[in-house]
């Protein structure tokens, strides 16, 4: 007997549905989980996904994808490739183990709750091939960042970031819990494979295994490039969810896409924007991070979702002012909050640096040269512990990321602004006019309380750093601090000092 | 079966309550909503979905839920009329309402309807949510 053709059989078996006799539709797609809304029922039997997969071709295609990433692993086990990276490639490698790994294992539980609660037939299958790949990249992750660990702590934190209090992870948590665990799942496919996938991380995951190779760390890039070959096949759920939405439903898809593309440019500001414009090695700099940004989310991103009728989000200035501003300032305060992580932040502001800054960002001495200067004359002047932390910043109530934003006045200078809402008797602080007005229409939305409102609330004591860095988990083998202050400092000895915090005059304060 | 349902209501017994009911047994709360933009959430659909959730997280909002029946009426078709007044003290956040621990009573009316396996399969119920506010302090109106 002879097997059917893949193309005779597949359309049998990819889209299976039927009409329920025992409980009714409304039993088996609960609104709270499935979130037709407007849509009409039956709209979604036009779901229709552009690429095609049964289950012996994926497992067939995922096995050779996974010798291939362990094979080139093991190779390098047995190098020095490792000992030999840069110290700012080593940190932006611990942060994304730490702050991807279990995220994939929450998009694990979205991918499954689209499994389940899907609208039709092929939806559910493709997201069940998503949870496969989504699992397999936590696992992924998880054991290329265990690798490293007899060889530097803070690569520890690869599993157990999530399991912390640290802000980072407390941030991260605020951003997914509203964007894979709590939405239904038309919102979900909308925010997760459509916008954060699709939008951002399948993008980064292509400018990371690019960076990695430039800097001679080939395991990580063949790790990115192995996981992003997944996420661009289940990523494709939020197209034909967006067809479907945006015909019966357009406002709602406008408002979802704002949302989650908001929250996902504040975490990549963060996560992202450091570790290309400061922690790359100059020489291996490819694109800023606006330049990465605006060739590859902005253009790309804003084509797509005009294609779909829509139109730019209605921050879209002020996100894109933003881009020269945000991840300055995030890199400024990682910096100078450098205990709180688990990684080792290069401050990169060495001449040359900070020329390749300016080129790149024409007001980035006119907004941090000042500040950063400020630090390095305190380093010196061998006084580090004026640049250390000894309290808590104000964290944004919607996106957990310090409110260091700054904006330019219409007399030309620039200062960090307190969007503030004053709501329930409570008055909440916010680091842009979009995270307070997303917050504001969103209210009801799983809302975790930030680092600072726990401190405020007295759940850490003592109420100090060492208690703060206690609550957080960090550990002195995982505290981050900078790998070479020399680096970045040695160009600026011997020159006046200003603004110095000098040793005496705090001598004569206590 | 409704005597029997509220009792198990004041037990705080919701997988009681949810086997009272049929396994496709229709809900409808209908004061009940949660608004976020273009998506707002109703207290419709059936028992064993949303009925669940809103009933655990009332009791977990307010530990002493308390139930006081005051009639019950029914005729040969199977439908049965509730009128009770509900209350208890809130701890956690209920829908938009923060907890500055007030507490609430306020007249319900449940209807329900009765299969002919003594199962209930159909509950609505109304009650006066600006009274409920009130009484909890939230005073917002949006």
């Amino acid at each position: 007997m002879t097997l059917l053709k893949r193309e005779e059989w597949q359309h049998f078996v990819r889209d299976v549905d039927w009409t329920f006799r025992y409980v009714d539709d409304e039993a088996v797609f609960p609104e709270w989980h499935s979130g037709t809304g407007k849509v009409p029922r039956e709209a979604w039997l036009s779901w229709e996904e552009n690429y095609k997969v049964t289950y012996p071709e994926y497992v067939a295609t995922q096995r050779e994808k996974e010798a291939s990433a362990y094979a080139v692993k093991a190779a390098l086990q047995r190098s020095t490739a490792f000992d030999n990276l840069d110290e700012g490639w080593k940190s932006s490698t611990k942060m994304h183990f730490g702050g991807v790994a279990l995220v994939e294992y929450a998009a694990v539980l979205g991918e499954l709750k689209m499994a389940r609660f899907g609208l039709n037939g092929a939806w559910r299958n493709m997201a069940t091939f998503g949870q496969l790949d989504e699992l397999r990249h936590a696992q992924i992750t998880t054991f290329f960042g265990h690798e490293f660990v007899g060889k530097d702590p803070q690569y520890d934190w690869t599993q157990k970031t999530f399991h912390t209090n640290d802000w980072v992870p407390i941030a991260l948590r605020n951003l997914f819990d509203n964007m894979m665990i709590s939405p239904n799942v038309v919102d979900l496919a909308i925010e997760l494979p459509f916008t954060f996938e699709t939008g951002f991380t399948n993008l980064q995951f292509v400018a990371l295994s690019a960076d990695a190779l430039e800097s001679g760390d080939v395991n990580f890039a063949n790790m990115i490039s192995s996981i992003q070959t997944d996420e661009a096949r289940h990523s494709q759920q939020g197209g034909p969810t967006m067809e479907i939405l945006v015909e019966h439903d357009p406002v709602r898809a406008q408002w979802v896409i704002d949302r989650s593309f908001w929250g996902s440019a504040r975490a990549f500001a963060a996560l992202t924007g450091p570790a290309m414009d400061y922690y790359t090695p100059l020489e291996h700099r490819k694109q800023s991070y606006r330049e990465f940004m605006e060739e590859w989310i902005i253009d790309q991103f804003i084509h797509t979702i005009e294609d779909y009728g829509l139109k730019k989000p209605w921050f879209w200035d002020e996100f894109m002012r933003g881009l020269d501003t945000w991840h300055h300032g995030l890199h400024m305060g990682l910096w100078y909050w450098r205990p709180t992580l688990w990684w080792r932040p290069k401050a990169g502001v060495s001449k040359d640096e900070r020329e390749w800054l300016q080129e790149k960002y024409p007001n980035w001495e006119k907004v941090y040269g000042g500040k950063w200067d400020t630090m390095i004359d305190n380093i010196n002047a061998n006084n580090v512990e004026a640049t250390l932390p000894e309290t808590l910043p104000w964290l944004c109530s919607m996106c957990h990321l310090p409110a260091c934003n700054a904006t330019q006045s219409r007399d030309g200078t620039w200062r960090v602004r307190d969007w503030s809402l004053s709501y329930g008797g409570k008055t909440y602080h916010f680091c842009t006019n979009a995270c307070r007005q997303i917050w504001w229409k969103d209210r009801d939305n799983v809302n975790h309380e930030t680092l600072i409102d726990r401190f405020l609330a007295g759940h850490i004591q003592p109420m100090d750093v060492g208690g703060i860095l206690n609550y957080m988990g960090m550990t002195p083998d995982v505290m981050g601090d900078d790998p070479d202050y020399a680096a970045w400092t040695k160009d600026y000895t011997g020159r006046p000092a200003t603004g110095l915090a000098l040793s005496t005059a705090k001598g004569d304060q206590s | 079966m409704v005597a029997a349902f509220f009792e198990a209501y004041s037990r705080h017994d919701v997988e009681t309550m949810t086997e009272m009911c049929t396994d496709n047994a229709d809900f409808s709360y209908v004061p009940y909503e949660v608004w976020g933009k273009q998506r707002v959430l109703r207290g419709d659909g059936k028992v064993r979905t949303v009925g669940k959730v809103i009933w655990s997280g009332l009791i977990n909002s307010f530990p002493d839920l308390f139930n006081v029946v005051h009639s019950i009426d029914a005729n040969d078709k199977g439908d049965v009329v509730v009128m009770c007044d509900i209350g208890g003290t809130q701890q956690s956040p209920w829908g938009f309402a923060a907890p500055k621990g007030g507490r609430f009573s306020e007249p319900h009316l449940f209807i329900f309807h009765v299969d002919e396996n003594g199962l209930i399969d159909k509950i609505k119920a109304y009650w006066n949510g600006a009274g409920i506010n009130r009484q909890l302090g939230h005073l917002e109106v949006d």
